[in-house]
């Protein structure tokens, strides 16, 4: 094995080729120089390998490097062609290399990458060639609001590749439904908008209130709750999931696997009103409409019913009209077969009046022929 | 369903009025599809009627 001494620089004039190629006489030779010049003790001086031997050693006995749970943000990620990864982790202040083997990453159940805050475990390991520490991984998990915001894409995307977002899937909302189901905080901004909406533009309109959580850590199931409850009473034809705004870890209830899946099973047609307008949540994904706000839910789920009976008078006063049309049409068509009818009837009447005199003409002359002498 | 019986209504409706704008009908067939299309929006008229402002709450 080559060996590579500190003070190869000092003899590198003397040695030109290296002091590995030396004998074990120039070796102490060496040595000896050194002690003569600089005052130092051969048996002070350790090889490159020996110290990044010792470094190793103490790194990976040391209880304080065998396991360590460390924070930080994940920055230049690397995934390997073998399959490994590298990336390192940082914080404010400082960066740590770490390396997740391929074989540790089965029970990484999320897609690591730039930017995302994780908790690792692992053990501090050198590489001993180039004496550099890294973490070597054993759990990684994603923490904060990366945590939140990687789970939402991913769930975004496997609930798509389901096609759970699928325009196919959408269902019509009906222009006049028999009742509308309401699925709010029964004495929220956001129940009084929809009512008022509703008052506005189909006073009679029949509504089913279901009062739900909207918030929290129970609100996706009583939300589920509610839409059973509606969806189990024929006459709701349409359904307003809604909620005012609120931060987006307020609103992270609409994100909710379970909740999009029975949104996405419901057999009546849902609308979302959730939040505000830059809001957009897995639910108003998954509705049949999304809505920007509570009110504008309402005015989807909700026609105005005084432009829906100018529609009915209108189509009445179009009806009545093309009646009269074709009666008028057809007394013309009536008087003119008459008309004709009598002057078939008196050139008929010519025709016997010429042909009557024609014969009284002519017998009158056989008369006045067999009279005269 | 209200929606079904409303859409279906008017579509009934234009189609008669279409049939009547042509002509080609004779009297009896043009006077039965009047009363046809005038009883059709009595009926959509109903539907628009049926509703009474109805608060339920379930829980």
């Amino acid at each position: 094995m080559r060996t590579y001494y500190f003070t190869d620089i000092l003899i590198k004039n003397r040695y030109p080729q290296g002091i590995s190629s030396l004998t074990m006489a120039e070796k102490i030779n060496v040595l000896q120089q050194i002690q003569e010049i600089y005052g130092i003790t051969p048996s002070e001086i350790q090889s490159v390998s020996v110290l990044s031997q010792n470094i190793k050693q103490i790194l990976t006995t040391h209880p304080h490097f065998t396991s360590v749970l460390v924070l930080g943000e994940v920055t230049n990620f690397n995934k390997a062609s073998s399959g490994h990864i590298y990336f390192d982790l940082k914080d404010e202040k400082s960066e740590i290399a770490c390396t997740l083997f391929m074989s540790m990453q089965k029970n990484v159940d999320f897609d690591l990458d730039n930017g995302l805050q994780v908790l690792v475990k692992g053990e501090i390991a050198t590489y001993e060639p180039r004496s550099r520490y890294q973490i070597n991984i054993m759990q990684i998990l994603p923490v904060g609001e990366g945590l939140s915001i990687l789970k939402f894409k991913q769930l975004k995307e496997k609930l798509a590749k389901e096609g759970l977002f699928d325009e196919s899937r959408k269902k019509r909302i009906p222009i006049l439904p028999r009742k509308i189901g309401i699925m709010t905080s029964k004495n929220s901004a956001a129940f009084k908008d929809i009512v008022n909406v509703v008052d506005s533009r189909f006073p009679k309109m029949d509504i089913v209130i279901a009062p739900v959580i909207v918030q929290g850590k129970n609100a996706s199931e009583d939300v589920i709750r509610g839409l059973n409850l509606l969806s189990k009473i024929d006459e709701v034809d349409t359904i307003i999931l809604a909620r005012g705004g609120g931060s987006a870890e307020e609103l992270m209830v609409f994100n909710d696997e379970a909740l999009v899946r029975a949104i996405s099973a419901s057999k009546k047609p849902l609308i979302t009103g959730i939040g505000h307008e830059k809001d957009t949540t897995l639910a108003d994904l998954v509705a049949d409409l999304r809505a920007s706000t509570p009110s504008t839910a309402a005015k989807a789920a909700v026609y105005d019913v005084k432009k829906l009976k100018d529609e009915l008078t209108s189509l009445e006063r179009h009806l009545e009209r093309s009646y009269k049309t074709y009666l008028a049409s057809r007394k013309v068509y009536k008087k003119d077969v008459e008309i004709k009818e009598k002057n078939r009837e008196i050139a008929k009447y010519k025709v016997i009046t010429i042909i009557l005199i024609s014969l009284i003409i002519l017998i009158s002359f056989i008369i006045i022929a067999w009279v005269s002498p | 369903m209200n929606d079904e019986k409303f859409m279906d209504g008017k579509l009934k409706i234009r189609n008669i009025i279409l049939k009547l704008d042509e002509g080609r009908v004779t009297p009896d067939e043009a006077k039965r599809l009047f009363e046809q299309g005038m009883s059709t929006i009595e009926e959509c008229d109903s539907i628009l009627n049926c509703y009474k402002g109805k608060r339920e709450e379930i829980s």
